[in-house]
């Protein structure tokens, strides 16, 4: 489908969900997930929970999917008041906002903190915080399509430069740390599930996307695409950093990426310290992730009649702001994360659910009537 | 006309005045950092501090202030490198130094690092290369309690290679000479492949790893003779007191080297045997493998040992033939020679590090731990008395390619 068949050049191709949903993902977690699962599981199988995990999130994104092509054109903050009645979508959304103004603070505070202890340390975090969040309102202005170009112009690069550095760790990898192979069972594997699913969290973009699909169909091959290239980025460092660096000393770095290509150097080429390129393409991803929850809050302001988004981008970054100053210390941050697991579990189950429910009904009292 | 005039100028200004902010703005940057106002380090020397620091008196020092009595104080050495003289200088001419050193005396690690602030410039640690450790201190104190603060600190880089020295680590900083000593030492270890001594180097992730899974392991040691830097011998850390607890001999690291099987190179001397003068086997390759063989409640390894080489140094007598028979003669003595000199020199390690260590640091649990878990989870408390018990059997192979540009009429079998 070229751009001459497409009359509004904000429709988006497949290609182009499938690249703001893996965008939407990747973020945080390709510095902590290795250790949150070396943490829970003790044992170096994690490579098999991140696939798990996403074939999990590929079948809760494709049920979003699935209730969004009902209402081809509309995403779910224009249809839900149709659907609900707007007092109750106003109260899902609401607890939705509160949800996604959690993931833009945690996602930001995080970028902070990193950015302080290895690049800038004497800039003030509120800083950094407040140019990120302008990056992204400027962004968050220019519509879906504008956010598209970016991330189409920002994944390709990510997953270039992060699998060179994977692939200049061999240096110091040793495939013994990552063995005995489901050595104690799969139970270690059954506890691994969660905080690799819980690293997906981002897709409910997908709540959006459908809706500016010319085709919302060809939804669901974009949301297996977008899925299997975070599976591929997770599961490759896992694999990388585990092989690195052991499972026990995985435990003991917080941010293990950073670690691991920090630990080997190379003499004889260009560059010998690879931290920095990491850096670079780890602050886009945050940049995209934050960008796309500020998108999707400023889009659910909708039912709360805020029509036009311009006002509302701004009104909500003093919140985020506020929320993502509040936690004095990195462990602070990590263990705020605990408590929007609720919070990720009723935006992706306990939603749609509701939605499917409300359909039912509606199509039986249309019958009857 | 009047208002689109109106427009553009107002577009001028803002435009100008855009501009304007960006180049106040984006030139501050409160990270700059002027490089000629930082001591930029390339080494760090751990040391126990002297008697007389250890006392309160002894401890009221230049650097110091009133610190109470503690035995175990630390005494640190910074190589601070001048970029002025050492990127002004062609090597060796200058009567300079291109780099001083400080000490500094405390209790802990960081303490220490911000003590240098008030002397000189604070220290840049981003190019560190090299963490010595005195094996006084190493005895004594645990190395995950001494490297807690280089590992945590996002200043030093996890890439720092960690040595351990036979006397005082500082005194290697000060070697005869002009050149860096870090830089020294590192073009050292780059002799790996030439040498069986020179061991394979541990980074500061490496070693930590090591640490905290409890393995033993051989660090490199260094020694100072007569003012010279020298690459010494082996240590060997416990991975259960996290302490030095031994140096391995010549031999017995070139057994190590051929039970580790990582090497790329090296020399097998076989010495007089049975009146047969001695020759030399250059190691092109060496592999071996460890497999843990479980029976019942008894544990035992078997060592898997090839090698690929050459002869590179003969002093028995010279032969030029062209019966086949005496080549495959000749080939079959120098194997079963070399696989001797190999086996002996694998035992002489396999006894230290059973019977006099009890350290197992050629990686017996970790091919436990990957093929038999449950067993594995079973002996862990107990692993130090196990390996020293466990019949360890190695089998040799070797294989001789050539004979370097001496023609023996050599033909591929």
């Amino acid at each position: 489908m070229g751009p001459a068949a497409n009359l509004n050049p904000d429709d988006l191709s497949p290609t182009q969900v499938a690249v703001i949903l893996a965008n939407a993902i990747l973020g945080t977690g390709i510095l902590t997930l290795p250790r949150l699962l070396a943490v829970a599981m003790d044992t170096p199988d994690g490579w098999v929970p991140i696939m798990i995990g996403g074939l999990i999130v590929i079948a809760f994104a494709s049920w979003l999917v699935k209730i969004g092509s009902r209402y081809p054109g509309q995403t779910f903050f224009d249809y839900s008041p149709t659907l609900f009645g707007v007092w109750l979508s106003r109260l899902i959304v609401g607890v939705m906002i509160v949800y996604f103004v959690c993931i833009a603070a945690y996602e930001v505070r995080v970028l902070a903190e990193v950015v302080d202890m290895f690049l800038l340390e004497q800039t003030p975090k509120s800083v950094i915080i407040i140019t990120m969040m302008c990056v992204s309102a400027y962004l968050v202005f220019g519509g879906i399509g504008a956010i598209s170009r970016m991330c189409g112009l920002l994944l390709p690069l990510t997953v270039l430069v992060l699998f060179f550095c994977f692939a200049l760790s061999m240096k110091s990898f040793d495939a013994n740390n990552l063995r005995p192979v489901l050595g104690e069972g799969v139970y270690p594997v059954l506890k691994g599930i969660w905080p690799s699913a819980m690293n997906f969290l981002g897709f409910e973009i997908m709540y959006i996307l459908p809706g500016r699909m010319k085709h919302p169909k060809k939804a669901y091959r974009a949301v297996w695409y977008g899925i299997i290239i975070v599976v591929a980025v997770y599961s490759f460092s896992y694999i990388a950093v585990i092989g690195g660096l052991s499972t026990e000393a995985t435990k003991t770095v917080t941010w293990p990426l950073i670690s691991l290509i920090r630990s080997f150097e190379y003499t004889g080429i260009l560059f010998e310290r690879f931290d920095s390129f990491l850096m670079a393409i780890w602050i886009m991803q945050i940049y995209t992730a934050f960008m796309l929850f500020h998108y999707l809050l400023v889009s659910s302001l909708k039912v709360f009649g805020v029509r036009r988004p311009y006002g509302g981008a701004f009104a909500v970054l003093p919140v985020i702001y506020i929320l993502a100053m509040l936690p004095r210390s990195t462990f602070a941050i990590l263990s705020l994360f605990r408590y929007v697991e609720y919070l990720f579990l009723f935006t992706i189950g306990v939603v749609p659910a509701l939605c499917m429910v409300m359909n039912w009904i509606r199509r039986r009292s249309q019958h009857e009537a | 006309m009047k208002p689109n005039c109106k427009l553009k100028l107002r577009r001028h200004l803002a435009r100008w005045s855009c501009l304007l902010l960006a180049s106040l703005v984006l030139p501050g940057c409160w990270d700059a950092r002027m490089i000629n106002q930082l001591s930029i380090t390339s080494g760090v020397a751990l040391d126990q501090a002297p008697p007389e620091l250890m006392t309160e008196e002894g401890a009221v020092g230049r650097n110091n202030g009133n610190l109470p009595q503690n035995p175990d104080r630390l005494q640190v050495t910074f190589e601070i490198i001048i970029p002025k003289i050492a990127s002004g200088m062609p090597s060796g001419s200058s009567t300079v130094k291109p780099f001083t050193n400080i000490t500094v005396t405390g209790d802990t690690m960081h303490e220490l690092t911000r003590r240098i602030a008030l002397e000189t410039n604070p220290i840049f640690a981003e190019h560190a290369k090299v963490i010595l450790i005195s094996r006084q201190l190493a005895e004594k104190v645990d190395l995950i309690r001494l490297l807690n603060m280089f590992y945590r600190d996002e200043g030093y880089r996890e890439s720092c290679v960690i040595f351990l020295t036979e006397s005082d680590a500082k005194s290697v900083f000060s070697v005869k000479g002009n050149d860096i000593p870090t830089d020294t030492i590192m073009s050292i270890a780059d002799n790996q492949f030439r040498s069986t001594r020179v061991l394979p180097l541990l980074t500061l992730q490496k070693t930590m790893e090591k640490l905290t899974n409890g393995t033993s392991f051989v660090l490199q040691s260094l020694n100072v003779y007569n003012g010279k830097l020298m690459f010494h011998s082996g240590a060997v850390i416990d991975g259960a007191t996290k302490r030095f607890t031994g140096y391995m001999g010549a031999l017995e690291m070139q057994g190590l080297a051929w039970l580790h099987g990582k090497k790329t190179g090296g020399l097998v001397r076989i010495p007089e045997f049975e009146g047969k003068p001695s020759f030399v086997y250059e190691v092109k390759k060496m592999t071996s493998r460890i497999i843990p063989v479980v029976n019942g409640d008894q544990i035992s390894f078997r060592v898997q040992i090839r090698s690929r080489g050459r002869i590179s140094e003969d002093w028995r007598p010279l032969q030029i033939t062209e019966n086949k028979l005496d080549i495959e003669r000749l080939l079959q003595d120098s194997r079963r020679d070399v696989e001797r000199e190999i086996r002996l020199m694998t035992q002489k390690t396999l006894d230290l590090i059973q019977r006099k260590y009890q350290t197992d640091i050629i990686g017996c649990s970790n091919e436990l731990r990957i093929h038999h878990p449950q067993v594995w989870a079973k002996v862990k408390p107990q692993w130090k008395r196990i390996f020293a018990e466990a019949p360890i059997t190695v089998d040799v192979s070797v294989d001789i390619e050539d004979f370097g540009l001496e023609n023996m009429q050599l033909q591929k079998r």
